[in-house]
């Protein structure tokens, strides 16, 4: 199928009414979350997941994709208006565009968020279709040795990313893994580590730990510093960018969307990666660079661009490989797998209507983006004055629904307990949660995959490294954990955290 | 400060680790361990444990080199209160139905971000209930009673 063809598929796909309806959906749900505090778009696509369990796959994956960046979206707008970046990934754009927003700028501030945004999303679909399928054909040629080497590469990667310890993140990951591995064994049936409870025979639900430690732990964190937040810009006007605005916009919104199109796809890279690394490019070869800081329009379009492209590219490998590359992408596997769609090399001929439909609708959906929210920024304003006091029982209620429904089982929410405990005790210790719930989603996998492997190679452990792909894919994990363990590396890696704390 | 522990905060979770690596090595060693060309359901597990106790142990001893860290405080009672609410939630979904549920929900998690304003939370409850009623039970039809068997009447009343 050529290219354009493909797309002709995925357009007839996402402009359906009911998909658009679902997109639409999406990205406001998407980018209510991003502007609410203390809800990310992993515990909403956690909460959510048992509602989509009666639409078809491809309106569900195009509304949990559009959650996804429409938080992205929703996360900027709270960055620039009120220095609060309701997501990770819009840290950096906080630093430019509050500034901005304080000299009377919001409207341009924003406004150049979203055409960065489109933008990029709209080149990402294009590098999404062009590189996905040849990918997807690789994957076929992946035994598995080479699936098990390429996890352990998601694996390091999210480990490298993690902004704490990183011995700590490794020994989450094992957590992660073993708690992957409770529920019957695939091969033998053999009942492991359920101590006779009937529910947990099919294992710990994924979403479950999501949900408790992403969100209920969150929550009880944000409690106990409860965070103030006062609205700067009451009214938003001059969203029209000037010319001259849009001459300084162009140079960074190309290279934020080049960066953030290669580092999305980087197994534990992603969104927030993409916008760090775009906004310290940028500031690098600006001449002179003493505007960074003081509202320069330079640092609000390179992160917005990055974080936009690399949210979509973040999609390759879950697509083509069915290897999440971070908690989200998780979660929509899970959501696939529920559907009875199996994310894998085979997933773009055996149902490219999925595979193409969804490709289509983000652009559709980055397209509504813009068109809907700078009409509706008032709107998302006023919900930024509503008091956490009121919002957090309501999130509690709805993580305790999406609990129940996933397996009209009460014991889920006696798992939600324990999880949203865990989640507040790993959070308080330093220990961040993504590395394990990584290792939970793709311990299984792993599992399986060494075995097999390991019988094919009868009990030779060479296997990894005879294999050339396979040995690729490990001499780049091994690569990723000595630069990062390098004292230098080490330096700069922590100036970087510490600066994105700020 | 001072003290032999540098980073309390490392010392626990290297000790949890540790502890968690231990529990399930124990568990798998019940598990056939089989050999390298067929693996039984116990290998995997135990090596992955045994790699946990590893990472944990090295956690647990960096805790007393380096930089102090800071001083590890919870926050318990806001801890307590809100697993209590979730908890709650759980007990009465069935049998008492989602609205009741949902109030009993909010209004006690609002006890853990005091001061807690009695009537508003109780109708923010109140509202959210008969929207979860509406929304996921009568549009998206999840099996769960408007109002439980605790409340026959008005279980009878909304008919299910």
């Amino acid at each position: 199928m050529d290219l354009l063809a493909a797309l002709a598929l995925g357009f007839s796909q996402a402009l359906q009414p009911i998909n658009l309806m679902w997109c639409l959906v999406g990205v406001l749900l998407g980018t209510l979350i991003g502007v609410l505090p203390g809800l990310g778009p992993t515990a909403t696509i956690a909460m959510l997941l048992p509602i989509t369990f009666g639409l078809s796959p491809v309106s569900a994956l195009i509304m949990l994709a559009g959650i996804f960046y429409g938080a992205q979206y929703g996360g900027s707008t709270t960055a620039i208006l009120i220095n609060v970046p309701g997501e990770a990934s819009s840290v950096v754009t906080a630093l430019d565009g509050y500034q901005m927003a304080r000299k009377g700028r919001a409207g341009t501030a924003l406004a150049t968020a979203a055409i960065g945004s489109f933008f990029a999303g709209t080149v990402a679909t294009v590098l999404l279709a062009l590189f996905a399928p040849p990918l997807a054909e690789l994957g076929l040629l992946f035994g598995p040795a080479e699936y098990f080497s390429l996890m352990v590469l998601g694996l390091v990667a999210s480990i490298v990313l993690a902004s704490g310890s990183l011995v700590k993140a490794l020994a989450m990951v094992f957590l992660g893994i073993l708690l992957g591995l409770v529920g019957q064994d695939v091969q033998t049936g053999t009942p492991r580590f359920t101590f006779e409870i009937r529910e947990l025979m099919d294992g710990v639900g994924f979403v479950l730990v999501a949900m408790g430690m992403f969100g209920i732990g969150e929550i009880v964190r944000n409690l106990e510093t409860p965070e103030l937040r006062t609205v700067m810009v009451k009214q938003v006007t001059g969203l029209i960018p000037s010319r001259e605005d849009l001459a300084r916009m162009i140079g960074p919104i190309a290279r934020g969307t080049g960066i953030g199109s290669v580092l999305g796809v980087l197994p534990g890279g992603g969104a927030m990666l993409s916008a760090f690394a775009a906004y310290t490019i940028e500031k690098r070869t600006s001449n002179p660079p003493e505007g960074f800081g003081n509202g320069a329009i330079e640092g609000v379009a390179a992160p917005e661009s990055a974080n936009n492209a690399g949210a979509q590219t973040s999609f390759v490998p879950m697509l083509t490989l069915g290897i999440p590359s971070n908690p989200v992408m998780a979660l929509m596997i899970g959501a696939l797998i529920i559907q009875g769609v199996t994310p894998g090399p085979t997933l773009v001929n055996e149902k490219p209507e999925i595979f193409w439909g969804v490709i289509a609708s983000m652009w559709v959906g980055n397209l509504m983006l813009v068109i809907l929210n700078l009409p509706l920024i008032g709107m998302w304003v006023r919900l930024l004055t509503v008091p956490y006091a009121f919002l957090y029982p309501a999130i509690l209620v709805f993580c305790g629904i999406g609990a129940y429904s996933l397996s009209n089982s009460t014991f889920d929410l006696w798992l939600l307990v324990l999880f949203g405990g865990a989640g507040y005790l790993f959070a308080k210790l330093e220990c961040e949660p993504a590395p394990l719930l990584l290792g939970l989603i793709l311990g299984p996998m792993m599992e399986e995959n060494f075995r097999r492997a390991m019988t094919l190679a009868r009990g030779n452990f060479g296997t990894f490294i005879e294999r050339p792909i396979s040995a690729g894919l490990l001499i780049v994990a091994a690569l990723a954990l000595v630069v990062v363990l390098s004292p230098a590396m080490r330096k700069k890696r922590q100036q970087v955290f510490t600066e994105e704390a700020k | 400060m001072g003290g032999l522990v540098r980073k309390p905060k490392d010392l626990l979770s290297g000790t949890l680790f540790i502890a968690l690596g231990l529990f399930f090595f124990l568990e798998a060693q019940n598990y056939a361990f089989g050999n390298v060309r067929r693996m039984g359901p116990g290998w995997f597990p135990s090596a992955v444990s045994l790699l946990l106790i590893a990472t944990g142990t090295v956690v647990a001893v960096q805790s007393f080199f380096g930089r102090h860290g800071e001083r590890l405080t919870f926050a318990w009672l806001p801890l307590v209160i809100v697993l209590a609410s979730i908890a709650a939630f759980a007990v009465l979904l069935r049998p008492a139905g989602i609205v009741v549920a949902t109030t009993v929900l909010v209004l006690g998690s609002a006890y853990a971000y005091p001061p807690v304003r009695f009537l508003p939370m109780l109708a923010t409850g109140l509202g959210l209930g008969v929207f979860n009623a509406i929304v996921f039970v009568r549009l998206l039809g999840l099996p769960f009673p408007i109002f439980g068997p605790w409340l026959g009447p008005l279980q009878r009343l909304v008919g299910g």
